[in-house]
């Protein structure tokens, strides 16, 4: 293999690092068709990829509307309406990209719920959190 | 192993695409698909795939006339199983890959095995574009790189949508040996208007045409089919 050009500018790098901390993870279930193994939710570094892209979407809309109305709307935003708009970002944007990850027998819907419920998993924690530090600090 | 197709019918509103169009691809073969745009060609293949809506007998998405049997040794496939099945994998007419990812950083999110990942890397030309990303190679370039990932995919059947379209003549070789090489382990149904390609590595062909499908065996036939204009006199 070729060996590896230096990064250029920090969001790669951050990028590169973000898609790759799990390459090591065994990758299950690609026997095609007959006896194949379900994907695990998270086993795969292509739905990551997914999960980031999609998710910046849902950033931007979330922090300007915690700039609005406050970092739990911002959260609770994340979690739901958000999440729909990084979708909806990402299918105006990307949309031919969805084959990539069908190739990998992940179907649209299946890449949205796995988004959906990391999405939920990380507001429930963070709200965790945010509840946890106020309480020290009131 | 074989795939079966039957009785195909598509419409879209009023217009019908094609109907009641049956094939089968086995695995060890390749199959060349011809037709005139708008033929249904990529229709056919799409819904094959599961990304066009058809009826297997009762799929709500679909119209009424929409339907597709899919079989896999006469075992019935559901649409909606055949993308978490793995059953066939596509490659579309249209780009697909992460437009700003390097290609050395797209491949690991296909494969991670180091056998796999050394076949893709080392095979000709990667080397020298594995550092670009997908938005900076030539078409031809980008094609053969989706060529290669799509063929190393476990799945048993291929559908590819115009792999030679825009293919420089060194690239079209390779992706011809490249094809040639894998109708050993896997079942390809081809389609694409490079037609010289095709015939070269197909092993049966097939005309849609006016909505039906035609087993045609070379150039002349399928001038005689009317997908090559007839030879002019000079």
């Amino acid at each position: 293999m070729a060996e590896q050009v230096p990064r250029s500018f920090p969001g790669a790098i951050i990028r590169d690092e973000l898609l790759h901390f799990n390459l090591s993870l065994k990758h299950k279930g690609r026997q095609g068709g007959v006896n194949r193994k379900e994907h695990s939710p998270i086993d795969m570094p292509a739905i990551w990829k997914y999960y980031l892209d999609t998710t910046l979407f849902n950033l931007g809309f979330s922090i300007l509307v915690g700039l609005y109305a406050g970092p739990v709307w911002s959260l609770l935003t994340f979690a739901s309406f958000g999440t729909g708009v990084g979708f909806l970002g990402y299918g105006y944007f990307r949309e031919a990209e969805y084959y990539f990850y069908r190739n990998l027998g992940y179907t649209k819907g299946a890449l949205m719920a796995r988004v959906w419920v990391f999405n939920l998993i990380v507001v429930v924690i963070a709200l965790g959190a945010f509840a946890i530090i106020s309480k020290l600090f009131s | 192993m074989k795939l079966s197709i039957r009785n195909a019918t598509k419409s879209f509103g009023k217009k019908w695409v094609f109907s009641d169009l049956s094939l089968e691809v086995s695995r060890g073969e390749i199959v060349g698909l011809f037709g005139r745009n708008g033929s249904g060609k990529s229709t056919l293949l799409r819904m094959i795939f599961g990304t066009l809506s058809r009826s297997n007998r009762g799929f709500r998405s679909a119209t009424r006339s929409d339907a597709l049997r899919l079989t896999m040794d006469e075992k019935m496939i559901a649409p909606k199983r055949v993308i978490p099945d793995q059953w066939v994998a596509y490659l579309p007419q249209h780009k697909f890959l992460p437009a700003r990812m390097r290609i050395r950083n797209i491949v690991p999110l296909y494969f991670q095995d180091e056998e796999t990942l050394d076949s893709i890397f080392y095979a000709p030309t990667v080397s020298q574009i594995e550092n670009r990303t997908p938005a900076e190679l030539s078409v031809g370039q980008r094609k053969y790189v989706e060529i290669l990932l799509v063929a190393h995919l476990p799945h048993p059947f291929l559908l590819l949508d115009e792999p030679f379209s825009m293919i420089d003549p060194q690239y079209a070789e390779l992706i011809e040996e490249r094809l040639t090489e894998l109708k050993k382990s896997k079942g390809i149904l081809l389609t694409d208007h490079y037609y010289r390609h095709v015939l070269r590595i197909a092993d049966r062909n097939f005309l849609l045409k006016d909505g039906s499908i035609h087993p045609v065996a070379g150039e002349r036939a399928l001038r005689e089919g009317g997908y090559l204009p007839a030879p002019r006199d000079r």
